[in-house]
């Protein structure tokens, strides 16, 4: 089974501990504690018939004064950017996670941009006009989310787990030929190798 | 908690010949663990109530830190409009004052500063709302109001760290602590343990007592990113030769205080105490700061139950320099919990290392603290979680898939010369195993690979007498690594003695009975101890060809290629140099030269497999002897007079190689001995023309080696075949299977240069390799 790394960042207190809860967990807490450093957890999920296991990388929002970031963002799969929909700062937020992410990727990592806190509706300060504007621009894929109420969370997982083994085919694609004449290769010196050592090990020494 | 107790404890500790010093050891020898007055003892240990401590003074220091409290307070929480306000209706007056006074912004450094705080304490309320949920004594108004203004006046008086995540929950300890052990006094005249416990001062007391705490710790919580640009002028400082794992990204991120104390956690005190993990760090490619910044910013408050925090804290108080506490008590609870995370799943590792186990009793832990530190002398807990735990088998199984990943790797540039590397390193690395001195190799970097393997043995051994790691600058890092680097060439040197003693053994023993015999066999014999005699000798010197080789590989992953270049062309006179060593060393080594024929034959062998040069020449041409012989020969006659050239200083190799790079490559005919420097021209000379005249430098080149490759194993074989006769020395037949083994991987290897070379042209190292990050293993 395949690892795949995934990278939540967004501002301090936009919900991304409590989204990755909800998920694994099943669970909302509406007091959790703040992230220091960053998170880890993973879990296991079927799509499309293949097992996939998304590690998550839960990073602190208020990291984004240190120059920790881009060695999270490094080796991800995919980065998912949250933002909460009451908070105007955390949205235009955005563009500054976007700034780290393509410094350290360039275009070579899927972006999902996720508004959380559609329970808070009547609160709302980010017009979902707005929101669509911004996805366009940038190419995201963009999902609203709960992680009070569990909305449309499970939803951005699969959804993940798709376009993450979709991106993974094409790249296997990619380097297959190469890895076939790899193997072939890697076979004759690997064949030899234990053997010699275990031979080695009973002949004894002086 | 009664003030009778409080005042019990405090007089039976601070009476009037009190030594803060002596109560630190009390603390550290587990005689004596603070009960009700825990708050004044913090107090004392951090200097709160004065550097040097005298309880006399207890009580003024403290209406003095609390006076200055009460003016920070003033000055710095302005209140523009001059209202009754105690900084509790924040948010509602904001919104007001915006709208009254758009210019104020500008004009008034009151309203500024007013503005600015009101910002900063939303942000800190992000955070303070959420301390400890589930605790509901922080769920209290009062007590998160409390924090946000300390928080707040911290923040202003400290402009570089203002507030950062994490520092709410050191506060929040303190907090937690304070409320348990402060009380309402009605008396007028007052005791100095009431006036220390004081619940009118509560506010006062924290804040001081979280200044002075953060004083201590709050390095952890900078960030410099400022000083980026000196960490990659301090890198360019580093010889890369000796500190291979120092990429410039790493010292990019040794900027950052706190990641630089995680990999002195990692890279000193783990891989001097428990190398076994170390190396299993460095498979899964986990670095500490992911999960231990954590650990160390909130002083393992989110790792243990507060109680048992409030008692770590005692013994990180204690120590003069609390941040080396911190520094050895996570490495014990690394060590501690080793079984649970050498395993096969990085990724179960990782959730075990963000999900520290419950600990009931932290006793075992402070112990093995102190006897990494090495201020205790009894190691047995730390010894008895080492010598118990059976993760070698995880770690060899580990390492095997690893050099399996590695090597599918190969053809993607990067990874293939790391890959072959490492595969050859592990094989040598156990043959030498074997032998008894084994146990006595320092541990270090050029055999840092093999020795894993056998530190099942070692680890327990060598953990009775740990080194106390200090703090080390960069040239006495360099000069210790270069007398490890002396002291494993010594090594491998006796150990290539004692070889040659059991040849000489063998050899005069078949000598006295082949001149009754006369047959066939003895001819193959001696090949077969000349064989021997060339894995002698590469115990000898040619370690260094090895390990140049794997430096090279993980050259090229790390991309730390500023002076690649030049690096090329060492490794290429390290080849010449080492063609040069093994040849002198035959002259040092073997005693009865009388038999000449054997020579010879040795002399073959070693050009065949070692020579990377005439391995090169092959694989142009196809058939292998015939090529072989040819510059072997011509060679072979500048060797004989090569050998009154001198004894090759080992020991300093290195440090020589760079010079006469810069001799061979500028000025060929400087050099004193004429002869020598043919062989080294020509080898060099030889090598760079095929660098050059290889037009196909991509990765398909390398499968042409292929069918070369098995024409090499073929050969070796019928070598084999002619052996077996011989029983004894069925172990050197593998050896050499072995070694013949290393010379065809030698081709891809040059190929890897090639590529390298051709990276150069393109001027496209750079960019490539600074994005290995931290989990760069783990998530391939």
């Amino acid at each position: 089974m395949e690892n795949f790394k995934i990278c939540f960042m967004g501002d301090q207190s936009v919900g991304k501990t409590s989204i990755i809860n909800r998920f694994i967990y099943d669970d909302f807490n509406i007091n959790s504690q703040s992230t220091v450093g960053v998170d880890f957890l993973s879990k296991t999920i079927f799509v499309e018939n293949e097992s996939v296991r998304l590690h998550l990388w839960d990073t602190a929002g208020q990291e984004r004064f240190r120059c920790l970031i881009p060695s999270y963002v490094r080796n991800s799969s995919l980065v998912v950017i949250v933002f909460d929909i009451t908070n105007k700062t955390s949205f235009k937020s955005i563009e500054f996670w976007m700034d780290t992410v393509q410094n350290e990727r360039g275009d070579d990592v899927i972006v999902f941009l996720v508004g959380n806190k559609t329970d808070l509706e009547d609160e709302r300060q980010v017009s979902l006009e707005k929101l669509e504007k911004e996805a366009n621009k940038n190419g995201f894929l963009y999902l609203e989310t709960s992680a009070k109420t569990g909305h449309n969370v499970k939803q951005l997982f699969r959804k993940i787990g798709i376009s993450i083994l979709k991106q993974n085919k094409k790249r296997k694609e990619l380097i297959k030929p190469e890895l076939d004449e790899n193997t072939s290769l890697m076979n004759i010196s690997l064949n030899i190798d234990p053997n010699k050592l275990k031979q080695k090990e009973e002949s004894g020494c002086c | 908690m009664s003030i009778e107790q409080a005042t019990e404890e405090y007089e039976s500790i601070f009476q009037t010949n009190f030594d803060h010093v002596q109560l630190r050891s009390k603390i550290n020898r587990n005689k004596y663990q603070p009960k009700h007055i825990r708050s004044i003892v913090w107090r004392v240990l951090l200097g709160v109530l004065g550097d040097d401590p005298n309880p006399d003074e207890f009580a003024k220091k403290a209406t003095e830190t609390r006076e200055r409290y009460s003016k920070l307070k003033e000055k710095i929480l302005v209140d523009p409009q001059q209202q009754d306000r105690e900084d509790k209706n924040g948010n509602e007056l904001e919104q007001e004052e915006i709208n009254d006074n758009p210019l104020a912004l500008e004009e008034d450094s009151e309203w500024n500063q007013y503005f600015r705080n009101q910002e900063l304490s939303q942000m800190i309320a992000l955070d303070v709302e959420r301390t400890m949920p589930g605790n509901e004594f922080f769920a209290q108004q009062k007590i998160q109001e409390m924090m946000i203004e300390i928080l707040l006046i911290y923040a202003n008086l400290n402009t570089k760290i203002i507030y950062k995540q994490g520092m709410h929950e050191l506060l929040a300890t303190i907090i937690y602590l304070m409320n348990r052990e402060y009380k309402t006094f009605e008396s007028e005249t007052k005791s100095d343990v009431e006036t220390l416990l004081d619940e009118k001062y509560f506010i006062h007391d924290a804040f001081i007592f979280f200044e002075r705490l953060m004083k201590h710790v709050g390095s952890l919580y900078l960030s410099q990113q400022e000083k980026t640009e000196s960490a990659l002028n301090m890198s360019k400082l580093i010889d890369t030769s000796i500190f291979q794992g120092l990429s410039v990204e790493t010292s990019f991120e040794a900027a950052n205080p706190s990641v630089k104390k995680c990999k002195k956690i990692q890279n000193v005190i783990i891989k001097s105490k428990d190398p076994e993990l170390y190396e299993y760090f460095k498979l899964a490619g986990i670095e500490l700061q992911i999960f231990a910044l954590k650990w160390i910013r909130l002083l393992f408050i989110r790792e243990f139950h507060i109680e048992t925090v409030l008692n770590i804290w005692d013994y990180i108080f204690a120590d003069l320099s609390p941040l080396d506490f911190i520094d050895y008590f996570s490495a014990s609870m690394l060590i501690f919990i080793r079984e649970q995370i050498i395993v096969r799943d990085f990724s179960w590792s990782l959730k075990r290392l963000f999900k520290y186990p419950p600990i009931e009793d932290i006793t075992i832990l402070i112990e093995s603290t102190f006897s990494l530190k090495g201020t205790s002398p009894n190691k047995s807990q730390l010894n008895e979680v080492l010598k118990n735990s059976k993760v070698t088998e995880t770690l060899l199984a580990l390492k095997e898939e690893n050099e399996i990943r590695k090597s599918g790797m190969r053809g993607r540039g990067r990874g293939r010369g790391r890959g072959r590397g490492r595969g050859r390193g592990r094989g040598r690395g156990r043959g030498r195993g074997k032998k008894k001195n084994i146990k006595k190799q320092p541990r270090f970097g050029l055999l840092n690979k093999t020795q894993k393997n056998n530190s099942s043995n070692t680890t327990p051994k060598t953990n009775q007498k740990p080194i106390k790691p200090k703090k080390l600058s960069k040239k006495e890092r360099l000069i210790e690594s270069e007398k490890k680097n002396n002291n494993l060439i010594e090594i491998n040197k006796k150990l290539s003695i004692y070889l040659e003693m059991s040849i000489n053994t063998i050899q005069d023993f078949l000598f006295n009975n082949s001149q009754t015999q006369n047959d066939n066999s003895d001819s193959s014999v001696y090949v077969a101890i000349a064989e021997l005699k060339q894995i002698k000798d590469i115990l000898f010197g040619r370690l260094n060809y090895e390990d140049k080789t794997d430096f090279f590989g993980r050259m090229i992953q790390t991309s730390d290629l500023k002076d690649g270049l030049n690096k090329l062309t060492n490794q290429i006179v390290m080849e010449t140099d080492e063609n040069e060593n093994i040849e002198n060393k035959e002259e040092g080594v073997i005693i009865d030269n009388d038999k000449e024929e054997e020579n010879e034959k040795e002399n073959e062998k070693e050009k065949k497999n070692i020579d990377p040069l005439s391995g090169k020449v092959i694989e142009t041409k196809n058939p292998i002897k015939e090529n072989n012989s040819n510059p072997n020969l011509s060679e072979e006659n500048e060797n004989i007079e090569i050998k009154e050239v001198g004894f090759g200083n080992l020991g300093k190799k290195k440090k020589r190689k760079k010079k006469r790079t810069k001799k061979n490559t500028k000025n060929n005919q400087t050099t004193e001995t004429k002869k020598k420097i043919e062989t080294l021209g020509t080898n060099l000379f030889g090598k760079l023309d095929t660098f050059s005249s290889s037009p196909k430098s991509n990765t398909g080149s390398i499968f042409e080696d292929t069918p070369k490759k098995q024409n090499n194993n073929n050969n070796s074989k019928n070598d084999n075949d002619q052996l077996q006769n011989v029983k004894k020395n069925d172990q050197s037949n593998n050896e050499i299977k072995n070694e013949d083994e290393n010379n065809t991987e030698k081709e891809p290897n040059l190929k890897t240069s090639n590529d390298l070379m051709k990276f150069f042209g393109g001027g496209d190292v750079f960019g490539e390799g600074s994005k290995t990050g931290i989990n760069d293993n783990l998530f391939d």
